[in-house]
């Protein structure tokens, strides 16, 4: 990566009384990559992310995106980013179109209703309420909320977490197609597979530190260069694929 | 932000809540069916004792066609409601049930011509002793009918004479004194109990903490929140209305202009303290307790269900205090006794100082999650 650094991260620490959480990360993020962030639960995944977006107050350290920084500027950046919280919510009796008309609204702007639902595969339910979707149509959903303002940046907070497997592989494809617009996406993780497929580079994270950045690729080369050995012989297909070859890869409404 | 699109902002936000709420059949059914119910309800008990006109039969026992046409002629006065009865006994069964509260007896003989030639007689008015007040209403409803008849029969009109003039236009019943504590009850309905329920659900849910990821502001979101209450409370208390009047002879003496504009202040009060239990709480379990402190006392003391002036004088002087307690007094005065805003200075005073005080609380406590 030898692009100039879009968003930089230097030091960023978030202390509740005694407690650490996360311990002082730094990393940079180029133009138009998926950066991953891995981590088990407690890691510090979501807290490091709601840090970049200005959702929670930086105790030490910086962010900066696209030259502006985050702390002292918190409304600058809500508009340049698009933030898909996890496990959020919509208002309930309130119809897909209008809830994205009322979020544009508050970016100051007027949405494409049908451009953004055709985007993530919702176009004929601009009528529908966000409670009859399904998990999957939801966090799709979700996504283009968060896209309604043309972000630079899309924060996703593990996107996939209690999606089935079709569900899942169509987000992927889903987060691809932003990526093909230069969008820039961050998203956290605990699936490794998701990481692998999705990202140009990863963040491993735990207890609050990072404990190894880069690709995907290399990190798994450097541990077979370690002298690495799987446990197990490794398998040509999963049996996830079996499950996606037999019920079909298309995505099921 | 500039204020341009801070206020495209709010105004979407507004066409977004209100929008929903007119599809929650639960708003709807607490902001405009409860009231509507209770309306009926009060209606229906302050009809029957509280009318303006008082229930009576006639007894004709002259059976004359000058008895006849004089019963007529009090049936199309509209002066009493008047029932029909079987006879002298059945009518007095129903006066000691209350269901009437005088006999008219025309006895036999009356309507003969006296000396000088004019019909003559005494209508006996025959009245329960529980409820004497009753019978002397009766009795000079029909001696100001007969004063009437006498002149036109004889020709001449009294030289001296009483002409009584009621403070009011009509006489005011007591449906139109409790109906002012029904709107309040709609605005306690709308502007507490609101947000008080659905904030904390939606921060339960997270579809607050999605507005938090945006550069939306929560004075921007607590106003459009308070329009589309009001929106809410135009289609409530114009339900209340209409019911009202059509149903039960509301009678309206002050200005609706003044009553939209007291209305629409008391309403931003009430929600005020809404919005800052609603704001405040992140889950039933705080905002249950603390809603249950504030609305109480505005329920029960503040004349939604009983009138203030009907309390213990104390106790009026206290009450008097509770945020609602103007609104409803001030919404009163102005609906039955033509009031204007300026005289209404000190109601709109204390419920100025509420609203200042609960608004600035509820800036302070406000939390999307």
């Amino acid at each position: 990566m030898t692009s100039t650094p879009f968003i930089t991260v230097q030091g960023l620490t978030k202390s509740y009384g005694d407690l650490l959480a996360v311990k002082g990360i730094s990393f940079d993020v180029t133009p138009g990559e998926v950066f991953g962030i891995l981590g088990p639960n407690g890691a510090g995944k979501t807290t490091t992310l709601e840090m970049m977006e200005g959702l929670r107050d930086i105790t030490d350290g910086s962010v900066t995106i696209d030259s502006i920084d985050v702390a002292s500027n918190v409304e600058k950046i809500k508009s340049i980013i698009g933030v898909q919280p996890q496990n959020s919510a919509f208002l309930d009796e309130s119809r897909l179109g209008e809830l994205l008309d009322a979020f544009a609204s508050m970016y100051g702007v007027k949405a494409d209703v049908f451009d953004l639902l055709s985007k993530v595969g919702l176009e004929s339910r601009a009528k529908a309420y966000p409670e009859q979707l399904s998990g999957g149509q939801r966090q799709r959903f979700s996504i283009a909320v968060a896209l309604v303002h043309q972000p630079k940046v899309l924060f996703l907070d593990e996107p996939t977490t209690g999606l089935d497997p079709q569900a899942r592989r169509n987000l992927w494809d889903l987060v691809r197609t932003i990526r093909a617009t230069g969008v820039t996406v961050i998203l956290t993780t605990h699936y490794m597979e998701e990481a692998q497929v999705l990202c140009d580079r990863v963040a491993i994270m735990d207890d609050g530190n990072i404990i190894a950045i880069d690709t995907p690729k290399k990190l798994v080369h450097d541990l077979l260069a370690r002298g690495f050995k799987p446990h197990m012989e490794v398998q040509a297909a999963t049996l996830e694929d079996v499950f996606i070859d037999l019920t079909g890869k298309d995505l099921r409404e | 932000m500039t204020p341009k699109r801070y206020l495209y902002t709010t105004w979407r936000l507004t066409v977004l809540f209100t929008r929903r709420y007119f599809r929650s059949r639960t708003a709807i059914f607490f902001s405009v069916l409860f009231p509507l119910i209770l309306l009926v309800i009060f209606g229906g008990i302050f009809g029957k004792t509280g009318g303006s006109k008082p229930q009576v039969t006639i007894i004709d026992q002259a059976h004359s066609q000058f008895s006849g046409s004089f019963t007529k002629t009090l049936k199309s006065a509209d002066v009493f409601n008047i029932t029909d009865t079987s006879g002298l006994s059945d009518a007095r069964t129903k006066m000691g049930r209350s269901e009437l509260d005088g006999i008219i007896v025309l006895p036999e003989g009356f309507g003969t011509p006296n000396q000088q030639g004019f019909p003559s007689g005494q209508a006996q008015v025959q009245y329960d002793q529980g409820s004497a007040q009753a019978g002397q209403t009766v009795a000079s409803i029909l001696n100001g009918v007969l004063g009437g008849v006498n002149t036109q029969v004889t020709g001449i009109s009294p030289p001296l004479g009483v002409v009584s003039k009621s403070t009011a236009d009509v006489g005011l019943t007591a449906f139109d004194y409790s109906f002012t504590g029904l709107i309040g009850f709609s605005l306690l309905g709308l502007g507490l109990f609101g947000p008080i329920n659905t904030l904390p659900a939606l921060k339960k849910t997270g579809a607050l903490r999605r507005f938090r990821t945006t550069p939306v502001r929560p004075l921007q979101f607590i106003l459009a929140y308070m329009a589309s209450s009001v929106a809410a409370g135009i289609v409530s208390i114009g339900s209340l209305f209409a019911v009202a009047i059509i149903f039960f002879g509301f009678h309206m003496r002050g200005n609706y202009l003044y009553f939209a504009i007291f209305a629409l202040i008391a309403a931003v009060m009430v929600f005020g303290f809404g919005m800052a239990v609603g704001g405040w709480a992140n889950d039933e379990k705080q905002s249950a307790p603390l809603g249950n402190l504030v609305s109480l006392p505005m329920m029960f003391l503040s004349g939604v269900f009983f009138p203030r002036f009907l309390m213990p004088e104390w106790l009026q002087h206290v009450s008097g205090f509770i945020p609602l307690s103007p609104a409803i007094d001030g919404l009163r005065m102005i609906a039955t006794e033509h009031k204007n805003l300026l005289e209404l200075g000190p109601q709109l005073g204390l419920m100025g100082v509420w609203i200042v005080v609960i608004y600035f609380l509820a800036f302070r406590v406000f939390r999307w999650e």
